[in-house]
């Protein structure tokens, strides 16, 4: 009975704190929701370049006709296997410039068809065929293996491989298409005979070549603890204060409140700094983690992103009225952080009607950052895009949290 | 005129959404002078504790404190303010905490140590320097509080129900402290639901749904009210108070 009597008093002290219920219904819905739509389709709208300099025109030897020319492209072939929704791809003819835009982060593979693909596809499988009917002008003939020639395809994919995810959807997707067109040329009998798959692909990373998966993450595990860490200890810290009056007793005293402000913030961040610190050395001593850039440019990204998180907290703590509260916001900011921030999952293996969000998450861009330092080895100039919508969320919020400390002391 | 004041209000008036917690106060508090702000809880004690320290902008009205316009940044270095939680940090020792209060009033390290220990001899801590706070008693955090308050040597110390909840053996060491205090000089505006407490003060002000509805000596009070004791000066005001509305 007193079991009872107890169980019941919690529920009845729920009833009384709405703010918590609203927080136990969606914290779970958000969980779910957040998963579900996050991780429900395959990797899609990868970032990719095409130079595609393939002929499309094939000199080969007949038994009816002698030697023939050929028009058929068959990389446009290989480019429809790649399907619609993995790659979102872009056309240039200018190598040199697909290469560059490689280099400056606007895409994650350039994929290079040279001028006798079609040429060397069409004699590699007549190699293994000795002989195959085809449709010219009308007719079956019989197209005829070429003596021994050059080996290889000449098609060259140059990758990124600072998102290995990525970088692996993005070879996967290419043999998938590559062996798909071998077979169909080959014929299921070639298939079933000979079990080859088509010739290995010449890849060229342009960043973080010997990056593993590990790599990948570890800067995601340096932003997410960071997070984790400081946007528990100032809402939980900052609600104790309040509850207990210490808040109220401060701004009695002759303290401004930007200097209140800054001086919270000049302690979580030194906290999370230590953290992040912690973390790096770890990953680098135990696991060797690759460390291509500035720690020094590291730490500072990770100052800024904490000065904006500590901000946000200070404004959330204005709303927790106790601990339970501040923890239940704390999540708020962790879960989403987690899932949609590239922290471990790339943003194209989301849900596409996910990916706006996860733009409007900084922790988004702290982690591009971190990886862009770590495995491409970038400096300040190569994340300018990501300092600046950090550096942008915390002025916003450093100054929010000053104006609300200033609503509260009206003599300050 | 500003001299003879430690507190001075005119029509200060604060209002939470329809709720008026003060109305129209016109409140004069003397220096040197123990002022109890008597009255029971939600009669707008604490409203008027905070729109003195400057914690909440007023709806109406003005105030002068130790002889600043309300609100003066100057103030806070005046003023002593001891809430009605015990607002110290538990997870540091008393030292610590003194020191953390101390060097935010802009006291010297040497200064604050020095202060402390006079501090701690009038609140009797001394032998309890070096423990966390949240290791004392409830009513050594209460002491602790007190001297926090206490650190800067404040002209006018405002005290949101220092003895609430106090066991009165304690209360009577509270008082023996304000007493204390008040000999050395400081105003101390203190606000109670205890009667029994105002006759402790040199003036008292009896509050009622957000207005004083008198003031004086414990005994003109009582002599106003034709009453023998505050308590029935209080219930006496209160119910004119009543008639009148």
């Amino acid at each position: 009975m007193k079991v009872l009597i107890v169980a019941r008093n919690v529920f009845r002290r729920l009833k009384h704190d709405l703010l918590t219920v609203l927080m136990i219904g969606t914290i779970p819905l958000l969980f779910i929701l957040l998963f579900g739509y996050a991780f429900s389709g395959n990797p899609s709208d990868i970032r990719v370049i095409i130079v595609n300099q393939d002929m499309g025109e094939i000199s080969v030897r007949t038994e009816e006709f002698g030697q023939v020319q050929l028009e058929r492209k068959i990389s446009t072939e290989l480019i429809d296997g790649f399907g619609k929704r993995t790659f979102r791809v872009r056309y240039l003819d200018d190598p040199a410039k697909a290469e560059r835009e490689l280099q400056e982060g606007h895409a994650w593979a350039v994929i290079r068809f040279q001028s006798d693909f079609s040429q060397r596809f069409l004699n590699r499988i007549l190699a293994i065929k000795g002989r195959m009917a085809y449709s010219y002008r009308g007719q079956i003939v019989h197209l005829l293996a070429p003596p021994a020639g050059a080996k290889g395809l000449p098609l060259k994919i140059s990758i990124d491989r600072s998102n290995v995810p990525v970088a692996q959807t993005i070879v996967a997707t290419v043999e998938r298409s590559l062996n798909g067109i071998f077979f169909t040329y080959l014929g299921a009998s070639a298939n079933a005979q000979n079990g080859t798959a088509a010739e290995p692909l010449e890849i060229e990373y342009v960043y973080a070549a010997q990056a593993g998966l590990l790599d990948y993450y570890s800067p995601g595990v340096i932003g997410f603890a960071v997070t984790v860490i400081t946007s528990m200890l100032t809402l939980i810290s900052l609600v104790r204060e309040e509850k207990n009056d210490i808040l109220e007793r401060l701004l009695s005293f002759p303290i401004r409140p930007w200097q209140l402000s800054l001086g919270y913030t000049l302690a979580f961040t030194a906290i999370a700094l230590l953290q992040a610190l912690e973390v790096i050395l770890i990953a680098y001593l135990l696991f060797r983690t690759m460390f291509a850039g500035s720690l020094l440019l590291m730490l500072f990204v990770i100052i800024v992103y904490t000065v904006g998180l500590q901000g946000m907290g200070t404004l959330l703590s204005g709303l927790a009225k106790n601990e339970f509260q501040a923890v239940q916001f704390a999540l708020m900011i962790i879960i989403p952080g987690l899932i949609l921030t590239e922290a471990f999952w790339p943003i194209e293996t989301l849900s596409p009607a996910l990916r706006p969000l996860a733009y409007a998450i900084p922790l988004t861009y702290l982690n591009r950052a971190l990886r862009a330092i770590m495995l491409r080895g970038w400096g300040a100039g190569g994340i300018s895009l990501e300092l600046g919508i950090l550096a942008l969320f915390a002025a916003a919020m450093l100054a929010l949290s000053i104006a609300l400390m200033k609503r509260r002391a009206y003599t300050s | 005129m500003e001299r003879e004041w430690a507190i001075r209000t005119e029509g200060l008036t604060k209002r939470f959404g329809r709720l008026t917690a003060v109305q129209e106060l016109a409140l004069e508090v003397k220096r040197g002078e123990i002022y109890g702000l008597i009255g029971p809880n939600g009669s707008g004690k604490t409203t008027t504790m905070r729109l003195l320290c400057g914690l909440l902008r007023p709806d109406g009205g003005t105030s002068w404190v130790v002889g600043y316009r309300v609100p003066d940044f100057h103030i806070l270095h005046r003023i002593g303010y001891m809430p009605q939680e015990n607002a110290v940090y538990p997870d540091l020792t008393v030292q610590e905490n003194l020191c953390f209060f101390g060097r935010l009033q802009g006291l010297s390290r040497a200064a604050v140590r020095a202060r402390a220990d006079e501090v701690l001899k009038l609140v009797e801590l001394v032998e309890k320097r070096a423990e966390l706070a949240r290791n004392l008693s409830g009513g050594m955090q209460r002491r602790l509080s007190l001297a926090v308050a206490l650190i800067h040597q404040p002209e006018l110390l405002l005290l949101d129900e220092p003895t609430a909840g106090v066991d009165p053996d304690l209360r009577a060491l509270f008082w023996d402290y304000f007493k204390q205090l008040a000999r050395g000089g400081i105003t101390i505006l203190i606000s109670t639901h205890y009667l029994e407490e105002a006759s402790r003060c040199t003036s008292v002000g009896l509050m009622s749904q957000g207005q004083l509805l008198g003031e004086g000596t414990p005994q003109e009070l009582e002599a106003a009210a034709h009453a023998k004791t505050l308590e029935e000066a209080f219930l006496t005001l209160v119910g004119k108070e009543r008639q009148g509305q």
